[in-house]
C-alpha cells in the first residue's frame, strides 16, 4: 500500500497512531547544528573564556543563556517535526521533460504549528560528504512548508522527468531548521509511489493512412457518416450538419453527432507505421504524438506494438492505456512491478 | 551536510528586529566610545532597513560601492586608533565592535549575513557589562537578546506566518526554557580564579573612590558621590556612629601640596593593645582598582586577600576590580604603644620652603611652655572658636596651602582641616599622620547592614603622645561635631541628595522615598552578593551548604552535567509528549469502520473523500455496499451538514457492520 511514515523522536517512544487505520511506519529523527549553529557554538565559546578572564558574573549569565537557549532549541526543533505524519498520494502521469510532481499529504494530528518544513531529495546511500554535484543533480529543496494544528497540509515534489517509463523519487530528507536556524532536525522517507512518465510527444509524420481492410478504399480524416455513436463537445471547424440542434434547442450545449462506419476515422496505430525511425524512443515518440492527436480529434483508434495491443476506442481511460503501454514498452516487468 | 542553498531574500520583519536588537545593545555605549561611532552606526542601521533595495548592490557599481565602504571603514577604524592611541583596549575594542556591526548589517544579503550580524549583536550585548552590571542593565540587556532572538525566529520563520506579538511568544518561551539550566550553569559551572590573560589598562578606569593622594579637593569631589563603597554586616553589636572610622590609606610624606603615603612602609608587629569586646563584621567592598581594603579602627587580625602594616593598612597584592567580601575583627578602644625610630622620623617630616607662617606659630606656643596635649587642646580650640568653617565648596587655595587657610581664608573640608592639623602638630615635635577613609554609614533597616557611600570620605589625623600611643584626633569634629555625629548628611546641603523633588516636600514623603532607597539598596545587596560577586569563593560556600565543600572539578563537572540533563528531560518529555488527539465521537467511529473495511483490504487513504472511498469499497465488496452507503451517508451529515442527532444512528450501524 502507499507509503505513510511518522517521524519519531525516540526509538523506545510507543506513540499510538492506530486510532488510523493506517499502520505508519516509524521513521527516526536525526539532530545536528547547522553551520550557523556551529558558528554561534564557538561565538559563546569566545564569550565564556571573556567572561572567565574578566571574572564577570552577567557574562557568564549571558552565556549560559545562550548555550542553554541551544539546547532548549534542540527540542523545539525535534518537535517541530516529531509526530508529523506524512502520505503520499499517487502523482499524475506526465510526459517525459515535464516535471513529475509526487504529492505528499502532512498530517498535523498536534496542537501546534509546524513551520518551514523543507523537502529534498537525496541519493540512498549518503556519505558524510556526498559531492554537491551529486546533491545538485537531485533538485533544489522544496519551497518551505508550514502544517497548522490538526490540519492536513499538501506539499509537491517536483521531479524533472527525462526518461518515459516509471519513475522513482527514492529517498526523500525532510527537514526543518525552525525556530532559530542553530540546529537541523531531518529525517528520510523512502517514497513508494512512482510516476508514470509517458514518451514525449515528438514527429512530424502525418498519421498512417486509416484503416482500410474493411472499408472499400475511401479515404479520408472526417468523420463517417454511417452508424452514430455519441456526442461530443463542439470544438471549432467541425461541420455545421453535424451539430447536434435538437439538444442546443434544449438548451444543453453545443454538441456534436459522431459516426462510426465504413470510411470513418478508425485509426489503426501499429509498430510497423514508425519502423522506418531507427530509434526505438523516436517511434515511441511518434505513435505517443499520434495518440494524442487521435484523442483531440476524437478519433477511433486502436495501439499495437509488440508484446501489447489495444483494441479500437477513444477517451480518456483509453488515452491513458494506450501511452501507458507505451511508456512501460521494453521495459522488464520488475521495473514495473512497483 | 546541505550544501544547497536558496539564495535567500532577507524578510524586512526579521531585519527590523535585528536592526532594533543591535540598536539596543549598542547604544549604551555612546558615552564610552568616540562620540561620532554612534551616529555613524544609527546612519547604517537606518539605510538598510529603510532603503533595503538600494543596498542589496545588484548594479553594476557594486565593486563601486564596496570599495567606498571599506575605505570608509578603514577610515573609522583609523579614526578609533588616533582617538585611543590603540585598537586592542577596552573602549577602542567596542567601539570596533560597534562599527563592525554597523557595516555588518549593511551588507547582509544572505542567509549567512543574517547570522553572524546576529551574534555580533550577542557579542556587544556581553561587552557592557565590562561596564557595569547592575539590575537595571540586566533587565535592559534582557530585553535586547529577546529583541534579537525574536529577529532569528522571525527570519526562521520562512512563510511569515506569525504575528510579531506570536514571534514574541516563541522567543519568549525559548528564553524563558532556558533559564534552569541557565541557573544550574551559573550556580556549579566550575569556575576558575583570576584573569586568564592581561585585562586591556582601561578595563577598570572610571571606578571611583579615595586616592592615596591627597590634596584639597581630592575628598570634596567625592562628597558630590552618592555611589556606595562598601557594606558591612555587623556580627556582634554595632559601635555609635561617632566610631565608625573606616580606615583606608595613611599618609606620612608632605612636600607641602600633596600628601602621599610616602615610600617606606612599615611591617612591624607587636603594637596593639586592645581594651574592649571584638567587634565582628563582614565588608562588602565595591571595586575601587585600589590596593587595599578598609576596616574599621582598630583592626586586629588579617584578610587572606591583604596584609596589615604597623601603620593598619590593610593592602592587598593586586587592585581591587572586583566586588569583595571579607570577615574583619575590630577593637574600638585600643593602644599603639610602640614607635620605631623611621615611624618617628617619617610622623615628623615637614618640606622646608612651605608653612613658615604655621612653623612660626607653632615655635611660638612651645616657647609659651605649653606640653603636648596642651598644644593638641589649644589647636583643636583654635579650629572650633576662631571663625573657621566647615564647607563643601572651599574658595581656592593658593602656593602655601596651609598658611593661607589658617591665617587667610579660614573656610574648609576635612582634607584642610586635617592637614594643617598635622602640620601644625609636626611643626610643634608632635609626630602625626593622616588617615584617609570613611566616617559613619547609614543603616539599612530592611536588609540589617551599613551602607557607606563616597559621601562618607574623611580624612582625619593620628598624634602619638608617649602616654597614650597612638591616638585618632578628627578636627573637622572641632569645627562641626555634626559631621561626627550624625553622619556627613547633616552637614550636607539637601541638593546633594538624590531626593527628587516629588518626596523633598516634606518629612513624611521624604521619610517614604527613604524606606523605598533602603528596600531598592538591600535588593541591589542582595543582587550584589549573590550575582555579581559569585565566584569560586561564593560558589565553594554555596556547595558548603550541601555538604559539598570538598567537591573537586570532576565532581562538579559530573554535577552540572547530571542536573543539566535532568531538566533537558524533563523539558524534553513537556515538548515531545504525544498529545491525544482531539476525541472526536465522529472522527473515532468512522475510523473504527475504515479499520473494519481494511481487514478485507480495502484502505482508507488521506488523500479520498469518504464518497469515493464508498465508491472503491463498494465496487469490491459488493455484498456490502448498502451498508456501506449507508454509513457514509450519515457520516457526511454529520461531518459536513453538522447534524449531530444523527450520532447514535451513526454508531448504530457501525457497530453492526460486519466485514
Amino acid at each position: 500500500m502507499s507509503g505513510s511514515v511518522v517521524l519519531e523522536q525516540f526509538p523506545f517512544s510507543n506513540r499510538r497512531t492506530a486510532t488510523e487505520n493506517i499502520t505508519a511506519k516509524k521513521q527516526r529523527i536525526y539532530i545536528m547544528p547547522t553551520r550557523h549553529g556551529v558558528l554561534f557554538g564557538l561565538m559563546l565559546l569566545a564569550m565564556l573564556l571573556g567572561a572567565v578572564n574578566y571574572n564577570n558574573s552577567m557574562a557568564f549569565i549571558l552565556t549560559f543563556l545562550l548555550f542553554s537557549l541551544m539546547l532548549v532549541t534542540i527540542l523545539h526543533t525535534c518537535k517541530n517535526l516529531a509526530g508529523l505524519v506524512i502520505n503520499e498520494a499517487p502523482p499524475t502521469p506526465v510526459f517525459s521533460g515535464e516535471l513529475a510532481k509526487f504529492p505528499l499529504i502532512l498530517d498535523n494530528r498536534n496542537d501546534h504549528l509546524r513551520f518551514s518544513i523543507y523537502f529534498v531529495r537525496v541519493p540512498k546511500k549518503l556519505r558524510l560528504f556526498t559531492n554537491a554535484k551529486k546533491l545538485n543533480n537531485m533538485g533544489p529543496p522544496t519551497v518551505p512548508c508550514d502544517a497548522k494544528a490538526n490540519e492536513f497540509c499538501r506539499v509537491e515534489l517536483p521531479i524533472k522527468a527525462t526518461q518515459r517509463g516509471l519513475l522513482k523519487a527514492g529517498r526523500v530528507k525532510v527537514y526543518t531548521m525552525f525556530p532559530l536556524g542553530l540546529f537541523k532536525a531531518w529525517s528520510y522517507i523512502d517514497i513508494q509511489q512512482s510516476c508514470l512518465v509517458y514518451p514525449r510527444p515528438a514527429g512530424q509524420k502525418p498519421f498512417p493512412p486509416f484503416n482500410l481492410t474493411e472499408a472499400t478504399g475511401i479515404q479520408g480524416n472526417t468523420s463517417g457518416t454511417d452508424d452514430f455513436i455519441g456526442f461530443r463537445n463542439y470544438r471549432a471547424g467541425d461541420s455545421i450538419k453535424d451539430i447536434a440542434w435538437k439538444a442546443y434547442a434544449q438548451q444543453k450545449g453545443l454538441f456534436v453527432k459522431q459516426f462510426s462506419g465504413c470510411g470513418s476515422d478508425k485509426l489503426h496505430l501499429n509498430w510497423n507505421d514508425v519502423a522506418h525511425l531507427p530509434e526505438i524512443e523516436a517511434r515511441l515518440s511518434q505513435l505517443c504524438h499520434w495518440i494524442i492527436e487521435a484523442e483531440l480529434q476524437s478519433l477511433l483508434y486502436s495501439l499495437e506494438i509488440p508484446g501489447t495491443y489495444i483494441d479500437i476506442g477513444h477517451g480518456k481511460e483509453h488515452l491513458h492505456l494506450c501511452l501507458s503501454s507505451l511508456a512501460k514498452y521494453g521495459l522488464n516487468n520488475d521495473n514495473l512491478k512497483n | 551536510m546541505n550544501h544547497r542553498r536558496v539564495e535567500n531574500n532577507i524578510p524586512f520583519n526579521s531585519l527590523y528586529w535585528l536592526g532594533g536588537g543591535l540598536v539596543l545593545s549598542a547604544l549604551p555605549h555612546s558615552q564610552r566610545i568616540p562620540y561620532w561611532i554612534m551616529p555613524l552606526f544609527l546612519v547604517l542601521c537606518t539605510w538598510k532597513l529603510y532603503m533595503p533595495s538600494q543596498t542589496n548592490f545588484k548594479e553594476k557599481n557594486i565593486s563601486i560601492v564596496k570599495f567606498c565602504l571599506f575605505t570608509l571603514m578603514m577610515i573609522e577604524v583609523a579614526g578609533v586608533y588616533f582617538h585611543f592611541g590603540t585598537i586592542v583596549g577596552r573602549n577602542a575594542g567596542v567601539s570596533l565592535l560597534v562599527l563592525l556591526a554597523g557595516f555588518k548589517i549593511l551588507e547582509i544579503n544572505h542567509e549567512r549575513d543574517f547570522y553572524v550580524t546576529c551574534f555580533l549583536g550577542y557579542f556587544l550585548v556581553v561587552t557592557n557589562f565590562l561596564y557595569t552590571q547592575s539590575i537595571g542593565t540586566a533587565v535592559y540587556m534582557a530585553c535586547t537578546v529577546l529583541v534579537m532572538t525574536l529577529g532569528l525566529v522571525s527570519f526562521n520563520d520562512t512563510q511569515g506566518r506569525l504575528s510579531n506579538k506570536a514571534l514574541g511568544k516563541v522567543a519568549g518561551t525559548l528564553l524563558l526554557q532556558s533559564i534552569p539550566v541557565m541557573l544550574i550553569l551559573f550556580l556549579l559551572f566550575p569556575r576558575i580564579t583570576g584573569p586568564l590573560w592581561g585585562m586591556p589598562e582601561d578595563a577598570h578606569a572610571g571606578l571611583t573612590g579615595i586616592d592615596d593622594e591627597m590634596s584639597p579637593g581630592s575628598i570634596s569631589q567625592l562628597i558630590q558621590s552618592n555611589k556606595i563603597a562598601f557594606r558591612v554586616n555587623f556580627k556582634s553589636v554595632r559601635p555609635d556612629q561617632a566610631q565608625l572610622y573606616w580606615r583606608g590609606p595613611v599618609l606620612w610624606h608632605t612636600d607641602g601640596l600633596t600628601w602621599t603615603r610616602g615610600e617606606s612602609e612599615f611591617l612591624y608587629t607587636d603594637s596593639l593593645e586592645t581594651y574592649s569586646d571584638p567587634v565582628a563584621y563582614t565588608i562588602t567592598l565595591e571595586p575601587h582598582n585600589k590596593k587595599w581594603l578598609y576596616a574599621l579602627d582598630m583592626p586586629k587580625g588579617n584578610t587572606s586577600q591583604s596584609r596589615m602594616t604597623s601603620d593598619f593598612q590593610l593592602l592587598t597584592r593586586n587592585p581591587v576590580t572586583r566586588r569583595i567580601r571579607y570577615d574583619m575583627t575590630s577593637y574600638p578602644e585600643y593602644k599603639i604603644s610602640k614607635l620605631h625610630d623611621d615611624e618617628r622620623h617619617a610622623s615628623l617630616q615637614l618640606p622646608r620652603q612651605y608653612h613658615g607662617q604655621t612653623k612660626a606659630m607653632m615655635r611660638q606656643w612651645k616657647n609659651e611652655g605649653l606640653s603636648e596635649s596642651q598644644i593638641i587642646d589649644r589647636a583643636l580650640k583654635l579650629f572650633n572658636e576662631d571663625e573657621f568653617y566647615y564647607t563643601l565648596r572651599p574658595p581656592v587655595l593658593g602656593n602655601d596651602r596651609v598658611d593661607e587657610f589658617l591665617f587667610e581664608i579660614k573656610q574648609g573640608f576635612c582634607e584642610h582641616f586635617a592637614s594643617a592639623f598635622v602640620v601644625m602638630m609636626r611643626a610643634a615635635g608632635i609626630p602625626a599622620r593622616i588617615v584617609l577613609g570613611y566616617q559613619g554609614g547609614e543603616y539599612n533597616p530592611v536588609g540589617d547592614y551599613f551602607v557607606v557611600r563616597q559621601r562618607s570620605a574623611h580624612a582625619w589625623t593620628e598624634v602619638w603622645r608617649q602616654e597614650r600611643g597612638w591616638s585618632r584626633i578628627d578636627p573637622t569634629a572641632a569645627v562641626s561635631p555634626l559631621r561626627i555625629l550624625e553622619g556627613i548628611e547633616s552637614a550636607l546641603p539637601d541638593d546633594i541628595f538624590d531626593v527628587p523633588l516629588a518626596f523633598s516636600q516634606n518629612s513624611i514623603t521624604r521619610e517614604l522615598w527613604q524606606r523605598l532607597s533602603y528596600r531598592w539598596d538591600a535588593v541591589n545587596n542582595k543582587w550584589n552578593q549573590w550575582v555579581i560577586s559569585y565566584g569560586p569563593k561564593r560558589q565553594k560556600e554555596f556547595l558548603g551548604h550541601f555538604g559539598l565543600q570538598d567537591i573537586n572539578w570532576s565532581g562538579m563537572v559530573f554535577l552540572v552535567t547530571a542536573f543539566v540533563a535532568l531538566i533537558l528531560v524533563y523539558l524534553a518529555f513537556m515538548l515531545l509528549k504525544f498529545t491525544p488527539e482531539k476525541r472526536d465521537p465522529v472522527k473515532l467511529l468512522y475510523h473504527q469502520f475504515c479499520k473494519k473495511l481494511s481487514r478485507s483490504g480495502i484502505y482508507y487513504p488521506v488523500y479520498e473523500g469518504p464518497v469515493d472511498f464508498a465508491k472503491r469499497a463498494s465496487l469490491k465488496r459488493s455484498d456490502l455496499a448498502t451498508q456501506i452507503k449507508n454509513i457514509t451517508n450519515i457520516y457526511i451529515a454529520i461531518r459536513y451538514a453538522s447534524d449531530a442527532s444523527q450520532l447514535g444512528a451513526l454508531r448504530k450501524n457501525i457497530k453492526a457492520f460486519k466485514v
